[in-house]
């Protein structure tokens, strides 16, 4: 080979790898607490009050009680569960390219993780690597747990080792083929999780700090609301912007005064979390009204704000497709408002009045109330159609009113035309469900 | 009452003159109250505690703790001539609930309820064969439900009757007249059906018109119904015509009144009744799952009543039994598809053209 043949060789394998390097930087993105500019610390360098482990109610409590609040806080009983026993997991996670089932996470040797040493779990928790070496795919959020401290991690897994094990297969992932080769997760690992420790940021307060920890390293806000570039990964120049998720819609939750919850008082903030509803923005339904019930509900109130605290600082991103001021309450009278669709009419003034009545504001329950609630106001129509399929139940505070599932017994086309006669007489725009876009959410729903 | 005395002296343990019945005003009870199990449920109770017991099922715990009415399967095979059906096999496979319930009712392999207005069709057919074929859903307790045995059979006979007047070729209604030379009190209501239902008078697209005769409880009921089917397979009932010859009418508006009921009743069983299973559990609980026909869906009900000096028939079963196979019908008018099962199932009927 000539010296010349060499150096346009080279030459195009530099750019190659600057190219793919380029690429991968774009498609890496920012990571999640890039938007605060202030000075970033190790946590052993952070002198204010520890943003990490259980709050300070807690602080005296053994190790047990410290990971049974810390897998609350992360949520982990939500996929780990399947109708059956707590931790067991098998719930299937309806993806485009397949389903996948949760693992089961409860102590039994053969099928938990009864075998797991430290590193193991730690292994599993921030990497996403299985004890016998496989990959995990990204629906488990190691890419947001590789936040959490040593210690916190191995809290959880004192936790969960302290429960009864429970013999569970879960049955087998159905991914089709690119999407079953789990080795190429070691790609997707090496650029989206950098398996770095929570830093804070010096120049905030340590409630902030506090929340930020919260957020990005247990609650994993940002797997369901922050929308996901090509290769599935979290897009953080779009941090909490919304996205879609098991079929249900995450809300924009950036500090958007509009479309967001900038808008929002920090009191109605910590109502939504801690008992999924606030009034005049509605109630937590579908994966949201899982988060309250299964984690923030059972949260120390100070934790609670310290998540508002960080939230109201995301920087606002607008979504367009939202309206941006909400729909006032209906008319009091069925003649006035909505749309012409007289079958959707009849559904709603058939099946829903009762709860929801014609203004929209319930004469039952403030959870029942509909005005002000992004899901009617949402002209994708999605989440009505979601909470008519499968319902909403609240388990905070005792004996709140809940709604049924009414997916059972009414066809696509019925609740499409429902749900357009709901957008059109409660929201802002009436939305333009089809049948098919129906039974396209029902295969989505995790189950 | 006897049964609640002799169910609650069981489970209390006590001869059945020592157990008093008070009855109360029960509301309707469409069969499921010929069961004592509520009773017998507060006798133990009451042998726990102290003070008197009140059984109070929640919606959800009544339906999925239910007795149930059977699932049955009819096959029914015939021979057409001339335009009429000359030969009929029918048999009727299902629940026996005589034999649980009442013993005497159940003899040699028949149920007399699950063979009633089979073995006494209205049709002048000369050859006919009816079976029973008792199959008993494994862990599903079966009992009576408002209209009984004729539910079943009235459906599938008049079903049927359709699709062999399509092959004769023939009109629904002339192809029954045909074969009802020896039941005029039928054929009367008959005609005064189709002619109040303006049967045979020009529909407009995606509706159409299903009769269906019964000659239940001695009551001689013929039933148009008309009905629209849109293009996602939705249902709506236009209008339904009834002549009723039930004998003397003692008190007309309570026959009418039954007829209207029953009717609604029927047919909402006919668009929405499902009661399914799943590893065990009745997967249906409230009105959520398990849809009534509301008001605003209720169709025109006109109830024609034919002046008779003949004894007085039945009537509070009939209306549920009249409405489902001319309801059936009229979707197989307006749309060609042949539907064999109930409840009606919408997704068969999604997209078909008029």
């Amino acid at each position: 080979m000539s010296s010349a043949a060499r150096r346009i060789l080279l030459g195009a394998v530099v750019m190659g790898v600057v190219v793919m390097a380029a690429g991968a930087w774009i498609l890496r993105g920012p990571g999640p607490m890039a938007f605060s500019d202030g000075k970033k610390v190790t946590l052993a360098d952070y002198k204010a009050a520890d943003p990490t482990g259980v709050p300070g109610s807690l602080a005296k409590a053994g190790l047990v009680e410290r990971g049974a609040y810390l897998a609350r806080a992360a949520d982990c009983v939500a996929c780990h569960t399947s109708g059956g026993k707590e931790y067991a997991g098998g719930l299937a996670i309806r993806l485009p390219f397949g389903t996948l089932y949760s693992t089961n996470i409860t102590p039994d040797k053969e099928t938990g993780i009864g075998n797991y040493s430290d590193q193991d779990f730690l292994g599993a928790v921030r990497r996403g690597v299985r004890r016998d070496g496989v990959r995990l795919y990204p629906a488990m959020p190691y890419a947001s747990y590789s936040y959490m401290t040593d210690a916190d991690v191995l809290a959880i897994k004192a936790y969960l080792f302290g429960l009864p094990p429970v013999h569970a297969k879960a049955p087998e992932n159905t991914l089709t083929f690119p999407y079953n080769q789990r080795w190429a997760m070691t790609f997707w690992s090496q650029l989206f999780n950098p398996d770095t420790r929570f830093a804070p940021d010096s120049d905030r307060s340590p409630e902030w700090n506090r929340g930020a920890y919260l957020v990005e390293a247990l609650a994993h806000c940002g797997e369901c609301h922050t929308p996901r570039n090509l290769a599935f990964a979290l897009d953080n120049r779009k941090k909490f912007a919304g996205a879609l998720t098991a079929g249900w819609r995450a809300f924009n939750i950036s500090s958007d005064k509009a479309t967001g919850i900038g808008g929002w008082r920090d009191e109605d903030l910590v109502a939504y979390l801690s008992i999924g509803h606030a009034d005049g923005h509605g109630t937590a339904s579908g994966p949201m009204g899982e988060v309250v019930d299964h984690s923030f509900s059972q949260l120390a109130v100070e934790d609670i704000r310290a998540v508002v605290a960080y939230l109201q600082t995301v920087p606002t991103i607008a979504s367009p497709d939202l309206p941006t001021t909400l729909a006032p309450p209906a008319p009091a009278s069925h003649r006035q408002g909505g749309t012409a669709d007289a079958s959707g009419k009849m559904l709603f003034e058939g099946a829903c009045i009762s709860c929801h009545g014609w203004t929209g504001e319930s004469p039952i329950s403030s959870f029942a109330t509909l005005t002000g609630a992004w899901a009617v106001n949402d002209p994708s129509g999605t989440n009505v159609v979601q909470v008519v399929l499968s319902g909403t139940k609240r388990l905070t505070p005792e004996h709140a009113v809940s709604m049924p599932a009414f997916g059972g017994a009414y066809s696509d086309a019925e609740i499409a035309a429902l749900a357009n006669y709901v957008t059109a007489r409660f929201g802002a725009r009436a939305s333009q469900v089809t049948a098919r876009d129906v039974a396209e959410l029902r295969k989505q729903t995790s189950r | 009452m006897t049964r609640v005395q002799s169910e609650a002296a069981k489970a209390a343990g006590l001869p059945v003159e020592k157990v008093i019945v008070n009855n109360h005003l029960l509301g309707g009870g469409f069969g499921r109250k010929l069961e004592a199990d509520m009773a017998v449920a507060a006798v133990r109770i009451a042998k726990q505690v102290d003070g008197p017991v009140k059984v109070v099922w929640t919606r959800e715990e009544d339906m999925q703790h239910d007795v149930y009415r059977p699932v049955y399967r009819d096959t029914i095979a015939a021979t057409l001539a001339n335009g009429k059906v000359v030969g009929w096999k029918y048999r009727v496979s299902g629940s026996s609930i005589m034999a649980r319930w009442f013993p005497a009712g159940f003899q040699n392999g028949v149920d007399i309820d699950g063979v009633d207005s089979a073995i006494d069709m209205p049709y002048d057919i000369p050859n006919i064969h009816v079976e029973f074929v008792r199959a008993e859903p494994p862990g599903v307790p079966t009992g009576f439900w408002r209209g009984v045995g004729p539910n079943n059979n009235v459906f599938a006979i008049e079903s049927f009757m359709d699709e062999l007047a399509k092959k004769a070729d023939k009109d629904p209604v002339d192809f029954r007249r045909g074969m009802l030379g020896k039941n005029p009190r039928l054929l009367a209501a008959l005609n005064l059906a189709a002619e109040k239902s303006g049967w045979g008078q020009p529909l407009p697209d995606r509706v159409g018109r299903g009769v269906s005769l019964q000659p239940s409880f001695a009551s001689f009921i013929a039933t148009v119904v008309e009905a629209e089917v849109d293009e996602s397979g939705k249902v709506k009932l236009r209008r339904v015509t009834c002549a009723v010859d039930t004998g003397i009418a003692v008190n007309p508006d309570t026959v009418m009144a039954q007829l209207e009921g029953g009717l609604i009743f029927g047919l909402t069983a006919a668009l929405y009744g499902e009661v399914t299973i799943d590893k065990g559990r009745v997967q249906q609980s409230n009105f959520n799952d398990y849809r009534m026909l509301r008001i605003d869906q209720v169709p025109k009900i006109e109830v024609h009543l034919i002046k008779s000096g003949e004894a007085p028939g039945g009537i509070g079963e009939t209306g549920v039994t009249a409405g489902p196979p001319a309801l059936r019908n009229a979707i197989y008018a307006a749309t060609g598809v042949a539907l064999r099962r109930l409840p009606i199932d919408r997704s068969l009927l999604a997209g078909k053209k008029s």
